[in-house]
This record gives structure tokens, C-alpha cells and sequence, in this order.
């Protein structure tokens, strides 16, 4: 009976699917041909698909430079770094939001989440100049004269920005990426919470045992999603709000910003394609193995 | 839903109370210091920077831009408007994409999640899309261009949903209702959209925000300034200040300009947040209901 | 046969009857529409419908052989690359247009190349642009023997020019006459010192530019070979050898220059990376004096009159003119217009056409602006940039020619015919007209750019010990492939010399 139903339904659930596929043929496949002009050496006096292929000599400026290796790890580490704290923040607030009952409390809350990720990266790159500028920025006039320390040229020294921007970045997404996990919780069936209650678990012993084996499917999805972007990074929090302080490059410098001061004079479309297409790779190729790995110690959670 | 018994678990309720409240801070401070810096007298911008409590106050800004007014509440319609429509749209194609998949009797549940996911990772650039949606759709300067492309569905969303179908829906629902003959369509839309409100209102709130922050579209599509957006007449104007003030200017513009940059950035920051800070108290009435009280019965 | 021969006629009469007017008709064509897609840095109007008809009324009535109709399209600095690009690489319909940078298009080969309409229907922009600049101005925007684009006709002479507070030198009991080079300056920034101590004696114009590279550029007559923005590879004088400029002893000398201001105090300690405007600061009464590169005599006016202060300018060093330097800003025809004639019929009558280029910068006389003489104009009464349907008055110098162009009530005339003057009084460079072909080093010119940004801003602002930091820089600009660079650039100028001398 089970394979009659099988067949039967297939018809119809592709049917209910296929607003969303045509959707994703349209808006994501079709373009993706785009992917082609990496390979070329792009001359519109020929057109694009005329153009000649030129392998991967589109791809050469992302090595051939003293800057490859900062750039790379300092998107692959910042990203290490975001996965793990931004999860582990996301799960905290979440988990601690349903703590909080008074309708007040929680509106204000919950208001404190979005707020961040609506104002942009410029706009919050110069809130963290009001902060850090040696003229006039708050740590330096209001916390380090008052306690004798001499002001720090915030923007000249690299050793500082690996904590500004991990700071600047959870605070902009922890909450947003919150929501997720929120909704998350919120499907959790409450009599599991009930009959843990009857045996004496307290709110902590509940939370490890209960809410976080529910969350894995979620952070499941989250990680390897992050991962697969493992090596893009947020423009505006790596070139606007270090407002391009060049003194600073060996710890702000990453692939998206190298690629933009490199094409700035440049301008060529095939190249700034084969950085986009160099990232993707890398990152598929991760989530490939990361999914492979996630299968074998807990199927139903894999991506697919 | 999770009752309070012992000190434990009072201490903790403490402990989250305590540490939400010093986010909520970290979160609203920034902002505030936007909207104070954006109601300073500029001269005191410039002399002693941003502070939470400036020499002078002033309304330069805003007089600035109240110029525009109505440019700006035109602009407020039409970023409404997108939303709105946008967000009805993507989640309807949303939580339709990811029922198929969610479903372990659908042959092609696998494939479909690979299509999805790779178009998380994958992407042509933006030239090919442009080329695309000009030529092939005419999208250019219609109200579509602004809904259409990108954030009409995303696999992010998709797959989210699908999880929450997968995993917080019981299986046992969906078979004794088809025990009783329902097809697909009426389980999807009797059992599986009113069981995932807190997923719905997840994605409607995230697509929501992507279509509301979202500038990119109108640079791309739309020339008839009757059509941008909030932010992207913000983003507009942002720059062509930044441009005019700059030292850039020299070569290209013969006139210099007296406008109050700073103070007028950050009242840009406000205008371009204030109708989600007005609305969203109305809109979390339906958040608390059903994101964090709860909705699965048993 | 009575009906019969009734319609015949009938149909006779009416083919009679509406022959001329068929005749006609197949004579006059639509006239050919031309986009021009150009910047604006004022507010983009909602409809600029009125002042495209106003236009091809206009040219329909005096040039009605032309039969060309415009189409503008204004763009904001925001999107303006963004548009350009994304039209030229869909095919959308877009004919003139600026193209910046330059080099970057014609390597795309996304620019017409121009002789042969020039000599065709272009012969007034020549006439005009060598009347305005001197002869050769149009070879800057040759490349590989095509001329690409056509510099916008303008004041192109940016003299460096030392911007002071009058009332502040006042206190420091030096004078004008006192101010010749930039090592005149510390002397009066120390008198100053004594009596004003929070007073910023000194200040990039622009956030990490205190335009040394430019003081060094123009003084020693350095050709900067198509590289204004990197200055990798460059030429002294007419020496024909193409060197690294950072190792040269002019670049060492001025930096340490800057370093030793910087120690002293002359410039904030956060020059490299502060936001702050100096047109902000001017207007605070907290800052002397900066160095800049402007046309004309009258910047000190301008400034004078936007920051509220009392504004002197004084010309330190005179301009000197590589290709770059007049090839930034130029108009060009896209490789793929479907009207080339009509384009350059178009771009003819925006350099020529003094109703032409007028309109299309301030609109509708009456409605738009007022002409207040034969030169100047003025918004109408209660009317501002904001209010009018349709200005784009801040964008005279990107299109079109200077010496037509009217200026606002208040700039003077005469600012206008000295800037052209100096146009052709300003030394060029033996290679003017030199263009560099990048197409075979975009790996490094890449990373030259990363370098570049990384170290020399700070280092112009004094604020890196000179001595550490330059070998830092030239060692990442030896590994980033500057030798390769300048071994190409020699190759080509060499060859340029050879065909051009």
C-alpha cells in the first residue's frame, strides 16, 4: 500500500513544488551560466559568448601575490571564529528569551534583536569611528585620558581589529540569527519539557538534554551553510569599517576586499567572476565533505 | 510553557533577565547615539565628535532633509508596498517549495534539497541576471524588478522550513489524514501551513527585513527616482554628499557645497529605520503569540 | 459597370490625392535617437521628457539636415559605473557616455573608435577643443592608434595650491609673499603654534591625502604614464626611463619631509585615517591650511564663501600635464551603438552648441533658470537646486565645453578664460599622449594597487618612520611585480616614441 501511495503523490508534491523550482531556474540557474565568463578573456566587440576562453588566467591574481595567504586566512579564521561564537551566542539568547515571560521585558527584547542588522555597515562603520578615532572618539577622550593612559591610533595598529570586528559582528547578527533558533524552539513539543519537569530535571539539566539535541537539525543546517561561505566575507565590516586603513591590512585584508582595491582601476569582469567562482567552489567542496561527514554520524540531519 | 520550581531555576530566570537586559543595551546604544548625533549642531560634530550628550543641539539635519519630504514619503510607499507584496508572495512559494521536500515518501525529496542548496553557493554574477531579467523580462524600471529578483525565495528560507516540517510536525498527522483521502493541496494547506506559525512568521519577519534593507534591486533596475525605495534614495543620497564633500569633487564639480554631512548621515540612519520602529511593536503582537509562546499541539 | 467604374475612379482620385503626401512622408524619416547616459550630482529630476523636446525642437529647427533626437539619462555617482556597465555589457541602448577610467573600457573594447566620425561629422569638436586647449589635446585618448573618447573641453590645469585661514596667518605675522614652497611652511605653522595651540596648522584635503605625490609629480616634472592612481613606473623629465618612483631620492626627501611635520605636530595625529573634511575644519576656525590642486584664481572665494571664513589661496607650483592628467574625464561612443553617426552628430553639438549644452546642465530658461547676462544664469525667485523640475548644475565639468558653459551669478567670467589660458600655457610632458596598455599585467597592477593602498597614505601623512617603511614598500612592490611593470611600460614607450617623435 505504501508504494501505491508513492507513486500517487509524486505527481501532485511536484506540483506544489514547482512555483518555488521555476522560481530558482529563473532567478539562480539561468544566470549561473554566467559562470562561463571566468574562463574568458571578455572582449564586447565580439560579445560574451564570442569572447576567448583563457582558462584559469582569470583566477591568477588571487595567488600571484604576498597577499594570498594573509587573505585567506584571515577570511577562513574571522569565519571560524563567526561560526562558533555566532552559533553559540544565537542559542544563548535564544534559549534564554523564553526565560523571559513579562510581556514588556520581552518586547523590548525582542526588539533589541532586529535592531542591529537594520542599520547598515556604513552607517555602524561610523558609530565605531565615534568610538575609536583618536581625535575625538569616546575610548580615547572618555575612558583612557581620564585613567592616564596615552590615546591609542586605533586605525594604525593591526593587533586590535581581530576583537573590534568579531565584536562588531556578533553584535550586528547575534540576535537576527536568534530569531532562527527561536522559531526552533518554539516547535519543541512542551509536553517533552512537562515530563521532564514531573522527573526533577531542573531549567538547566532540561536545556542540555532536551533543547539542544532539538536544535541539531537547525544548527546542522546553519554550520554547514556558513561553511559553504566559508570563504566570503561581509564587505562593509571589512572595508568600511576599518574605513580602509591601509596600516591595517594584515588583519582586515580578506578575498572580497583584495578583489575590490585590485579591479578598482581595473574594472575587468572576468576577473572579479573567477574570484566569485573561486570562493563557491571551495565552498561547495567543503559542505560536500562536511554533509558526507554529518551523514554518516546522524542521517536525518544532513543537508541531503 | 516551562514552569518555575526550584531556587535553580529562579536563579537562572535571574541570570537570563540580567543578561538579555545587557544586550538589549549593547543593541539599543548604538542606535541611540545615532539619533542623538543626527539632531547635533554639526560645527560640534566636527569640533568634538559624536557624544551621547552634545554642546549644541540642533535640527540641521532634519531641516535638510525635510526639503525632501516628499520624495521621501513617496520613496516610504513604495519600500511598504514591496514589502509587503514581496514578503506574501515569497512565503506562499516558500513553504510550497519545502513541503515536497519535506515529506520522506517523496521520491525526489534528495534532489530537491540539492537544488535548492546549490543555489546558496552558486551564482553567475550579476551581469548574466541583469542580462536576464532586461532582455528576456523587461523588468527594468517596473515595480517587479523590485520584488522578483533575489529575494523572492531564498534556499536559506526553504530549507528552513522544510526542517521545521520534517522534524516538528508529526509524521502521524499527515498519514491519518491521508488514511481519510486528503490530497496533497489539502493537507498542505489544512494541516501543514497553520501547524508552522512559528516558522511562517520566522521567514515572513527575515524576508521582511531582506526586502525592506534592500538597495541593490533599484541601482541595478529602476532609473525613475518616483520608484526607488527608502534605502535606496538614502544610499543615493549618502553618496552624492559623500562625492560633493569629498576631495574627488575638485576635478569634476565647479561649486562647492555647505550641507551638514554628518549630522544629516545619521538622520539618514533614522528615516531609513523609522517606519519598522514604529510598525514592529504592532507586528510582534502576532511574534510573542506565535514564535515564543508556542503552537504545536499534541 | 456603372459602380464598377465609379469605384475605379473613386480609387483613382484617392491614389492621385494621397500620392504627394506619401512622397513626403517616404522623405522624412523619425530622427535617430541617441542616449546620453551622463553623471549628475544634484538631484535626479522625475522626468526629464520637457527638457529632451526642448532640445530636439531645437536642433529639428536649426540643424534640420542633423535629424537627431537626444535621450538623457541621468545618473548618480552612486550608480553611475554600475549603470554604465551593466548597459554596455546587456546591450540596452545607451550611445555617449563618460567612461571612467578610461583604459579599463578600451581594454573591454567597449568604446567606438572615433577617427574616422570625427573627420566625418566631429570637425567642430576639434576646432573647439584645440581652440580651448592647444593642439594635441586629442591625442591623450589614443590608444594602440584609435582614438577612443574626447577629453571633456575644460579647465585642466589644477595648480597646487597652498588653501590658508587669512585671519590665522594674520597672527603669525608672515604675509602672502611669504608663502612660495612647502618649506616655507613650518616656520609660519611654529609662529603659529605659539599663539594658537589647537589649531590644526596643517591637513590632508582628503582622508590619507596630503597630495604629496602630486607636489612631487608636478615639481619634478614627473610623467606618471597613465598611472596617476598607483604611480608604479613613471618618467623624470624627458629622461625616456621608466623608474620606480618610491625608490627615487625626491620620494624619500618628501616623505621624510611629511614625517618631520608630522612628529612636530603640523598635522593631526589621525591624518592617515581621520574622516574629518577640511572644509569642515576651515569652517570651525580650527585649521590653517591645506594643499590642493585647483583651476583658476578663484577657490579661495568658493571656500571663503562656503565655510564662513576668510580663505586665501596661493599658487605654489604650476600644473604639468601627462596624458592622464587631461584623459580622467573624457566622453566616448560605446562600441556597440546602433547609431555611430547620429552619436557623433550628437557629441558634436554637446561640444559646440552653446543652447546645447546649457539646457542640458540647467534646463528650461524660465522654468529652470534665469539668464542673468551673457554668461552668468541664476535659479528663478523662490527657487532652489532642490525646487526646480530640472538642473543639473553641478556637473559642468563633465561634458561638453567649459568656454560655452554659463556660469552661476557671483563666479566670475574672466576665472573662466584664465583656467583655458593656463591650458595652454601649462608644460606638457615629451609623452604627452602616451597611453599605457595594462591588458598583459592585470595580476599586478592588482596587487600594486593592494600595496599601494596599504602603505602610502600613511606614509604621505608622516605617519610611518620613512626609513623602515619605504624598503617595506618597495620590497612588497618588487614582489607584487612592479619590475615587471615598468620593463613593460619601457617597451611601450619606447615604441611610442619611436612612431610619435
Amino acid at each position: 500500500m505504501t508504494q501505491a501511495k508513492k507513486s500517487t503523490n509524486t505527481g501532485p508534491l511536484l506540483i506544489i513544488a514547482a512555483p518555488g523550482l521555476v522560481y530558482l531556474l529563473i532567478n539562480n540557474y539561468i544566470p549561473m551560466l554566467g559562470i562561463i565568463i571566468a574562463f574568458k578573456n571578455v572582449d564586447f566587440g565580439k560579445g560574451i559568448l564570442n569572447s576567448d576562453w583563457c582558462g584559469l588566467k582569470n583566477f591568477e591574481f588571487l595567488f600571484k601575490t604576498n597577499d594570498a595567504y594573509i587573505m585567506i586566512r584571515n577570511t577562513l579564521l574571522y569565519n571560524l571564529v563567526f561560526i562558533i561564537l555566532g552559533t553559540v551566542c544565537a542559542i544563548m539568547i535564544a534559549i534564554l528569551m523564553y526565560e523571559v515571560v513579562t510581556s514588556f521585558c520581552s518586547k523590548v527584547f525582542q526588539a533589541g534583536l532586529i535592531l542591529p542588522s537594520l542599520i547598515s555597515m556604513v552607517v555602524v562603520s561610523y558609530i565605531v569611528y565615534a568610538f575609536l578615532n583618536t581625535e575625538t572618539g569616546f575610548i580615547n577622550t572618555s575612558i583612557l585620558k581620564p585613567l592616564g593612559v596615552e590615546p591609542i591610533n586605533w586605525y594604525a595598529e593591526a593587533k586590535y581589529w581581530p576583537f573590534i570586528l568579531v565584536i562588531v559582528q556578533i553584535w550586528k547578527t547575534a540576535g537576527y540569527s536568534s530569531i532562527i533558533y527561536i522559531a526552533a524552539i518554539a516547535g519543541i513539543d512542551p509536553s517533552i519539557y512537562e515530563a521532564a519537569r514531573i522527573d526533577g530535571a531542573g531549567k538547566v539539566r532540561q536545556i542540555f538534554c532536551i533543547t539542544l539535541p532539538q536544535l541539531k537539525p537547525t544548527v546542522v543546517i546553519m554550520v554547514l551553510l556558513a561553511i559553504g561561505h566559508i570563504f566570503s566575507s561581509d564587505f562593509g565590516l571589512f572595508y568600511q569599517v576599518p574605513m580602509n586603513s591601509g596600516s591595517i591590512y594584515n588583519a582586515t585584508q580578506t578575498i572580497d576586499t583584495y578583489v575590490y582595491r585590485a579591479l578598482m582601476q581595473l574594472g575587468d569582469i572576468g576577473m572579479s567572476s573567477a574570484a566569485g567562482v573561486f570562493q563557491s567552489i571551495v565552498g561547495f567542496v567543503l559542505v560536500l565533505g562536511a554533509n558526507y561527514f554529518v551523514r554518516r554520524v546522524d542521517p536525518d540531519s544532513a543537508l541531503f | 510553557m516551562h514552569s518555575t520550581n526550584t531556587s535553580g531555576d529562579r536563579t537562572f530566570k535571574t541570570f537570563a533577565i540580567v543578561f538579555l537586559s545587557l544586550l538589549t543595551v549593547c543593541a539599543f546604544l548604538p542606535f541611540l547615539l545615532i539619533v542623538v548625533t543626527s539632531f547635533t549642531s554639526e560645527k560640534s560634530i566636527v569640533e568634538n565628535g559624536y557624544k551621547f550628550l552634545p554642546d549644541r543641539l540642533s535640527f540641521e539635519a532634519y531641516t535638510f532633509m525635510l526639503a525632501q519630504a516628499s520624495v521621501i514619503f513617496r520613496a516610504y510607499a513604495v519600500s511598504i508596498g514591496v514589502t509587503a507584496v514581496g514578503t506574501a508572495a515569497s512565503m506562499l512559494i516558500t513553504t510550497m517549495l519545502a513541503y515536497p521536500m519535506s515529506r520522506a515518501d517523496f521520491k525526489y525529496r534528495n534532489v530537491l534539497a540539492f537544488v535548492v542548496f546549490f543555489t546558496l553557493l552558486f551564482s553567475g554574477g550579476i551581469v548574466p541576471s541583469y542580462i536576464m531579467w532586461t532582455r528576456a523580462f523587461h523588468l527594468r524600471d517596473t515595480y517587479l524588478a523590485l520584488i522578483i529578483p533575489t529575494y523572492l525565495m531564498s534556499g536559506f528560507n526553504v530549507l528552513m522550513v522544510r526542517n521545521y516540517y520534517k522534524f516538528n510536525i508529526p509524521s502521524a498527522l499527515i498519514e491519518s489524514a491521508q488514511i481519510d483521502g486528503a490530497g496533497e493541496f489539502l493537507i498542505f494547506f489544512k494541516i501543514m501551513i497553520p501547524l508552522s506559525v512559528p516558522v511562517n512568521v520566522t521567514i515572513g519577519l527575515l524576508t521582511g527585513l531582506a526586502y525592506w534593507n534592500d538597495w541593490i534591486n533599484a541601482l541595478y533596475y529602476i532609473s525613475k527616482p518616483q520608484m526607488f525605495g527608502i534605502q535606496n534614495l538614502l544610499i543615493r543620497m549618502m553618496n552624492n554628499l559623500q562625492f560633493l564633500t569629498s576631495g574627488q569633487a575638485n576635478g569634476l564639480v565647479n561649486v562647492a557645497i555647505d550641507i551638514p554631512t554628518n549630522a544629516v548621515r545619521m538622520s539618514m540612519a533614522v528615516i531609513g529605520v523609522l517606519p519598522i520602529v514604529i510598525g514592529y511593536p504592532f507586528l510582534q503582537k502576532y511574534l510573542t503569540k506565535g514564535v515564543v509562546v508556542g503552537a504545536v499541539k499534541g | 459597370m456603372r459602380t464598377r467604374s465609379l469605384a475605379l475612379s473613386t480609387l483613382l482620385a484617392l491614389t492621385v490625392m494621397f500620392l504627394p503626401i506619401n512622397v513626403f512622408a517616404a522623405d522624412k524619416k523619425e530622427p535617430e535617437k541617441v542616449v546620453v547616459a551622463w553623471i549628475s550630482f544634484n538631484k535626479i529630476p522625475d522626468d526629464m521628457g520637457a527638457v529632451d523636446d526642448a532640445i530636439n525642437q531645437y536642433i529639428q529647427k536649426k540643424y534640420p539636415g542633423l535629424n537627431i533626437a537626444i535621450d538623457l539619462q541621468l545618473y548618480g555617482p552612486a550608480e553611475y559605473n554600475q549603470k554604465i556597465n551593466l548597459a554596455l555589457a546587456s546591450g540596452t541602448p545607451m550611445d555617449i557616455f563618460d567612461p571612467l577610467p578610461l583604459g579599463a573600457f578600451v581594454a573591454k573594447n567597449q568604446l567606438l573608435p572615433l577617427e574616422s566620425l570625427i573627420d566625418k561629422y566631429g570637425q567642430g569638436i576639434k576646432k573647439m577643443v584645440d581652440k580651448d586647449f592647444g593642439p594635441g589635446v586629442m591625442k591623450t585618448t589614443v590608444f594602440n592608434g584609435h582614438q577612443y573618447s574626447i577629453p571633456v573641453n575644460k579647465g585642466m590645469a589644477l595648480n597646487l595650491t597652498v588653501v590658508y585661514d587669512k585671519d590665522l596667518l594674520a597672527l603669525t605675522g608672515y604675509t602672502e609673499k611669504d608663502i612660495n614652497s612647502l618649506q616655507d611652511l613650518p616656520k609660519i605653522f611654529d609662529a603659529l603654534k605659539q599663539k594658537k595651540p589647537d589649531v590644526i596648522p596643517f591637513a590632508p584635503i582628503s582622508t590619507g591625502d596630503t597630495m604629496l605625490l602630486r607636489y612631487l609629480a608636478n615639481k619634478y616634472e614627473v610623467d606618471t604614464l597613465s598611472d596617476m592612481s598607483t604611480m608604479a613606473g613613471v618618467v623624470f623629465g624627458n629622461s625616456g626611463k621608466v623608474v620606480n618612483l618610491y625608490e627615487s631620492k625626491e620620494f624619500a626627501e618628501g616623505v621624510r619631509m611629511m614625517r618631520d611635520w608630522y612628529t612636530k605636530g603640523y598635522l593631526p595625529k589621525d591624518a592617515a585615517t581621520s574622516q574629518a573634511n577640511s572644509q569642515q575644519y576651515f569652517g570651525a576656525g580650527r585649521l590653517f591650511c591645506t594643499l590642493g590642486g585647483y583651476g583658476g584664481n578663484q577657490i579661495g572665494v568658493a571656500i571663503s564663501q562656503q565655510t564662513g571664513r576668510n580663505i586665501g589661496a596661493k599658487h605654489i607650483v604650476s600644473f604639468y600635464f601627462d596624458s592622464q592628467a587631461v584623459n580622467l574625464v573624457t566622453t566616448g561612443i560605446a562600441s556597440n551603438t546602433k547609431v555611430p553617426e547620429a552619436a557623433m552628430k550628437m557629441l558634436n553639438l554637446i561640444y559646440t552648441d552653446e543652447f546645447v549644452i546649457n539646457t542640458m546642465l540647467y534646463g528650461i530658461e524660465g522654468r529652470d533658470y534665469i539668464k542673468v547676462d551673457s554668461h552668468h544664469w541664476k535659479y528663478p525667485d523662490g527657487k532652489d537646486a532642490n525646487t526646480v523640475p530640472y538642473t543639473a548644475s553641478l556637473c559642468t565639468g563633465v561634458l561638453g565645453s567649459e568656454s560655452l558653459q554659463y556660469q552661476p551669478v557671483g563666479m566670475s567670467w574672466d576665472d573662466v578664460l584664465q583656467k583655458l589660458k593656463d591650458n595652454q600655457k601649462t608644460k606638457r610632458s615629451p609623452y604627452f599622449g602616451f597611453n599605457f596598455d595594462t591588458s598583459a599585467l592585470k595580476n599586478e597592477i592588482g596587487a600594486i594597487t593592494n600595496v599601494y593602498n596599504q602603505y602610502i597614505p600613511a606614509l604621505i601623512c608622516g605617519a610611518l618612520d620613512p626609513d623602515t617603511t619605504i624598503q617595506k614598500l618597495n620590497k612588497a612592490l618588487k614582489d607584487a611585480g612592479i619590475d615587471r611593470v615598468i620593463v613593460e611600460k619601457q617597451k611601450q614607450l619606447d615604441a611610442w616614441v619611436k612612431t610619435n617623435k
